[in-house]
Parts: structure tokens; sequence; C-alpha cells
């Protein structure tokens, strides 16, 4: 590990978040060649995280569009402020058609930023985060590779904006549908998997450093075991971590001793309702063959 | 840079490499190779270990090529970067020798790949391609077949029905759209002189649709095919494939195909109506040659099987992941499942029924009816 990933680990690891050393080397690889980075996973492993993660190492601001059905390019890009404009010309004509003819309805003050451009143009550093990007249409996608290969807007009406400051671009997808090959060539990419036990027992500790180690090793393994289920939604380690602090406000103090409140809790690990039958009946049959034994 | 590899031989290695990650599927393409290039070139490269971890990111696009890359990376570089410790002479005769094992390699990679092959074809489906001119055009009486045109025409009628998120715009018809309205009257100094309207887009759903065409399917593969045909005529975006030991397209949509047409792509490609079947072997040739173009987040797939596979049920696990990952929806027709009791598991499909959105059966024209809600559904 070279001088600036070292320097990279250590911030990164000051705000809480456990990277590992192939995580810390894409991140640092998206400065170096100033490339975006695509970050895939399942729900829940902190791939939004990492880059307010980021926007906190850098000291910049992290601008953040969310994905949907639907998105366009007057949500993502600009728009124009209608309204504005046609107060501007009512106004105009009352000054008569000299005044209209000599005015421009259409430069920046009329302008709408949208999280994209706002990222372009902005004059500090800024961490992009387009968050959930399979979520958008395909069309959306290629609204996309303009700013992500050359960072730069085309407004037909007044011209192309290039980046002031390049921003730190990170695209995150949970695979709900295949991305572009288009949108896939432009940036790097990374790929962060569930945690393994040592891993996952670092990030506990990490975000909730009042956890006693016994429970924290208890809650792993528990958590590290429901993952090899054939579960409908498999728990993140956002779930891990919420399902840790629900323990610690309900005053549990070990899993196996206060089995009542623990499943009380189990709302904040399991999702679907299907998942928390399976690991009921699970946990029945244990205990039966616990008291059977 | 670093002396664990000299700078002259590196480039030359690395095209190596492409050509390696090219032959396992890896879009390795040539930003990529000039990514790295210019990485090892600016000194931020002092390791193996550290080229490994650069390369990663700048050549894998999907998960899977995520999982393989470690394994790829060592089998190529691990002799090289066996000599990091050499005096130069010594490592560039490294480099030399290196440079052979790396075409050996190549070489062998092929080699490997084609006795692969070949061990999968000893061990795959009979690949009888025994030639059948069965007609069926009389296996279904004319009202049977007027009942599947209606069943289709019927769907495709409540297709269209469905609305979309996005809209087009109209200036006759529809709901005001408030932001194209006022940006037309900017150019009447504000006043609003035509109103502008937005319509739902209509467009008839697109599916890919396959069609096992195997022995086990025999007596229900021609009645898919007329359905096939039909939705294919009524739906201007579906594009229907067939496939026992390999796949091949039947045609596009909104095509008067007659069912002549259909007996002789099918003669054409000298798989007849008998054969064993290699679902996993012929999905991985469709993902690779059609999963790209033809399914996309609006289109669904329908598979018309009964899962009987000569290949290991679980060869067809990452090839059903990409294509429900890509597709809307998956739908497996599965002609057998009318023959078992409700409920009960069928070995042959559990593992791939993650990536199952709807499974039913197909084996009537009653529970052809039940697919229509299946494809309805949004």
């Amino acid at each position: 590990m070279n001088v600036e990933q070292n320097q990279l680990a250590q911030a990164i690891r000051e705000q809480g978040y456990v990277a590992d050393q192939q995580l810390v080397a894409s991140l640092q690889l998206m400065s170096l060649l100033q490339k975006p980075l695509l970050i895939e996973g399942e729900a829940g492993v902190g791939k939004t995280e990492i880059a307010r993660c980021l926007a906190h190492c850098h000291n910049a601001e992290l601008i953040r569009l969310q994905c949907y059905e639907g998105l366009d390019a007057q949500h993502a890009l600009y728009d124009w402020d209608y309204k504005r404009q046609l107060l501007a010309v009512q106004l105009l004509g009352q000054q008569g058609d000299d005044a209209i003819k000599s005015a421009s309805l259409y430069d920046q003050s009329f302008l709408l930023k949208r999280p994209l451009f706002k990222a372009i143009t902005s004059a500090k550093p800024v961490v992009l985060l387009i968050d959930e990007v399979d979520r958008a249409d395909e069309e959306f996608e290629a609204l996309l590779l303009e700013v992500l290969s050359d960072f730069q807007i085309t407004v037909p009406e007044l011209g192309t904006f290039e980046a002031v400051t390049k921003p730190w671009v990170i695209l995150t997808s949970n695979g709900v549908r295949e991305l572009s090959d288009a949108l896939r060539r432009r940036c790097l990419y990374h790929y962060i998997d569930y945690p393994d036990k040592d891993k996952e027992m670092a990030i506990v500790k990490a975000r909730i450093p009042d956890i006693d180690i016994a429970l924290a090793t208890q809650l792993v393994d528990y958590v590290q075991n429901l993952r090899t289920k054939n579960l409908r939604k498999s728990p993140g380690i956002a779930e891990t971590l919420d399902w840790a602090a629900a323990l610690l406000g309900v005053g549990v103090a070990d899993l196996q001793r206060d089995e009542q409140l623990v499943s009380s809790t189990f709302g904040s690990l399991i999702k679907t309702h299907e998942d928390l039958k399976l690991l009921t009946a699970a946990d029945h049959d244990a205990h039966d063959q616990v008291s059977g034994a | 840079m670093s002396q664990w590899i000299t700078e002259s031989s590196i480039r030359e290695r690395l095209i190596g490499f492409a050509q390696l990650l090219r032959s396992k599927r890896y879009h390795c393409h040539t930003d990529a190779l000039l990514d790295m290039a210019s990485l090892t070139s600016s000194g931020a490269i002092a390791s193996a270990q550290e080229l490994k971890q650069a390369c990663k990111p700048c050549v894998c696009q999907t998960a899977d090529q995520w999982h393989r890359f470690d394994s790829l990376f060592d089998l190529y570089w691990r002799p090289l970067d066996a000599h990091e410790d050499d005096t130069d002479a010594a490592g560039d005769a490294a480099n030399i020798s290196g440079q052979s094992v790396i075409q050996n390699r190549l070489v062998g990679f092929s080699a490997a790949s084609s006795d692969e092959e070949s061990a999968n074809s000893d061990t795959g489906a009979g690949d009888m391609k025994t030639l059948s001119l069965a007609d069926f055009r009389f296996v279904f009486d004319r009202a049977q077949m007027q009942a599947i045109e209606q069943l289709v025409d019927a769907l495709a009628k409540r297709c269209r029905k469905q609305r979309r998120r996005r809209s087009r715009m109209s200036h006759k018809r529809g709901t005001i759209d408030m932001r194209r309205s006022m940006r037309s009257a900017l150019a009447h100094e504000g006043r609003v002189a035509q109103l502008t309207y937005s319509l739902p887009i209509k467009r008839l759903p697109a599916m890919v649709l396959l069609l096992d065409v195997s022995q086990s399917m025999e007596i229900y593969s021609k009645l898919f095919l007329r359905f096939t045909r039909q939705l294919m005529t009524e739906f201007d975006q579906a594009h229907a494939f067939a496939f026992n030991t390999s796949i091949f397209e039947l045609g596009r949509g909104h095509r008067e195909l007659s069912e002549a047409d259909f007996e002789r792509v099918m003669n054409n490609h000298g798989k007849g109506w008998l054969g064993g079947t290699q679902i996993a072997g012929s999905f991985e040739q469709f993902n690779a040659e059609y999963l790209q173009r033809l399914v996309s987040s609006h289109c669904t797939v329908v598979i018309f099987s009964d899962g009987h596979d000569t290949a290991k049920p679980e060869m067809l696990i990452p090839q059903m992941q990409k294509i429900h990952r890509r597709a809307k929806k998956v739908i497996w027709v599965n002609p057998l499942l009318g023959r078992r009791p409700p409920g009960a598991p069928d070995p042959k499909m559990a593992h791939v029924m993650p990536w199952i959105t709807a499974y039913c059966s197909g084996h009537n024209l009653q529970s052809l009816k039940l697919l229509q809600n299946h494809l309805l559904k949004q």
C-alpha cells in the first residue's frame, strides 16, 4: 500500500467505515484516473455510506441524486424556471417591443440547477452520488454518458458547461436490472460483498463502540449464519447495525439468555414476513432439539 | 517505476493479460488497457498485489467478473512475480522466459477450454439431430386454434391499455402539461395561446420467448409454437427462440408467420423435433449472443420448458441469474407442472426458483389463460 493509499485508508477509518485494501485502491484510482466508480452489491452493504465517507475525507460537499423509474433530464440536469420567465416577459411587454427584442429569457438566471448540473458547475470539490442507478430507465443512462465521460453538460440555449473541478462520482447499483455496457465502460467497477466474520466484527465495534464484545460476537455469528439460509432478503451490514442498536436499546446482554427480548427485535433484522416465519420455525426446532437432548 | 518488473515488458504483458481476459468473456476494452498502462507507467504500482488491485476495477464490469478476477490474475502473473527479487539481468531473462510462459499459457487456456467443451459434449445431451417432418397442422382442430388466437388477441388488447410512467406530447388531448404549455407561451409574450397536453405512452410490452423443442417436450411444443406464433404476430417487440441442444432464432415480432415458416426454420437448423436438451448450454449461448440486445427492463422473458436438462441442474443457475437481472419478469411455463400435486416440490426446478418471477403450467388452454394473467401483471 503506497503513502496516498495509507492516508486515504486512515481517513476512511476515522469516519468509522471499515474498508478493505481493494476498496481503498478503487477509491484512489478514481482520483488518479478521474473516472466515476460504479459500486455494486446487495442492499445494505455500505455502498451509499462510502460516498458520504469519501466526501468527509476530501472535505467536499456531497450531492446526491436518487434514481427512480421515470427520472428525466428536468429532474437530474436542469430545467428552465418558466414561471419567472413568464413574469419577466410580461414585465418586458409593458416596457415595449424593443425591450422584449433585446432581452434574453434563456440565461443562467432562469436556469434551475439540478444535482448533476450543480456537481459539474460547482467551484468547490464535490462528491456526486448517483444512487441506485439501476432503478432509472435506460434513457436516463444515455443521459449520464456525457456527464460521466467528459464531465460536461450541454444546454442547447447556452452552450456546453465543463466541470470547474472534476467531481468524484460514485454510482451505486443493487443489480435490480443490468446496466448498459456503455455506462459500465465509462466507470471503474467495485463489488461490495457481505463481510466475513472478522470484518463484520470490526464494523460493529467501529459503529457501536458501547457494545459488549461477547454480545457482538454472538450477534455477528447469528447474522453470518442467517446469510447461509435461503432467505428472501439476507440481512446486510445496515441490518446488523440496526439490530445491535435495538438489542442495546432493549437491554439484551446475551442472545441465548434473553430469547423473548431478542425475538422482539427481529423486526430490525428481518424485512419480510416469509423470512420471519422461517426464522421463527428454525428457532423453535433448535429449541426443541436442545430441550429434547 | 519499481523494479519488480521492467517497464519495457509490462505493456506487452498487459496486452497478453487483456487477451486472456477477453478469452474469458471480459470486456477488456482499449480504454481499460490504456488506464492500466498509464497506472503502471505513473509509478503508482510497486508490486503485483498493487497491480492486481489497480487492474481489477478497470477491467471488471460485473459481479461475476469481479469474483473470477483474482484467480485469473494469479494464474497469469504468479510465475513472473516470483522473479521479483532477481537482479536486472536475471529479471530480463525471467521476462523473456516469462513471455513464452504467457504465450504457452494463452495457448494452454484455449486448449483447456476446448478440452472442457469436449468434456461437456461427452457428458452432455445425446445430440440426436433427428430430422422429423412431422406435420403439426392437424394436431388441433380449427376451434382450438381459434381459441388460442382469441386468447392472444385479448392479451394484446389488455396490454395496450396498460400505461407507462413516461408520456408523450400531444396538441389535441390528454392532461395539460403545464411545463410545456408555459414554455410555448413564452413565444406569445406570456399569453397561453395554445395548451400542450401529455398522453401516456401505450406500447406493447417487449417479450422474449424461449421454447424447448426437445424430445421430452414433444407433445406440448407444438401447442406452444402455435401460441408463440400468435404472440409474435400481435406483439411487435416479440422475439422467439427454440432450443434443444443449442438455441436458434425463430423470428421477430409483427410478422405474419405461417406454420410452414416455422417448420422450415426448424428443419433448416437440422434440429427437427427430437433430441436431447441442454438448457444451461442453450441459455449460455442466448445470454452471450442476444441478452444484451433484446432483453431490457421492460422485457418479459417467457420460457416454455419442462426443466429436463442433461447437464447438472446447478449449471443453469448463473444463466438464470443473468436473465433475471436484466428482464422485467421471468415466467417459466412447465407443462409437467399440471401432472404434479399442488405444492409438490420439483427437484429439477428447485435451484432456479429464486430467479423465476412466476412459475406456471401451460398444458392446456385453461392454463394458458392463467399465463395471460402473469403476463398482464405489472
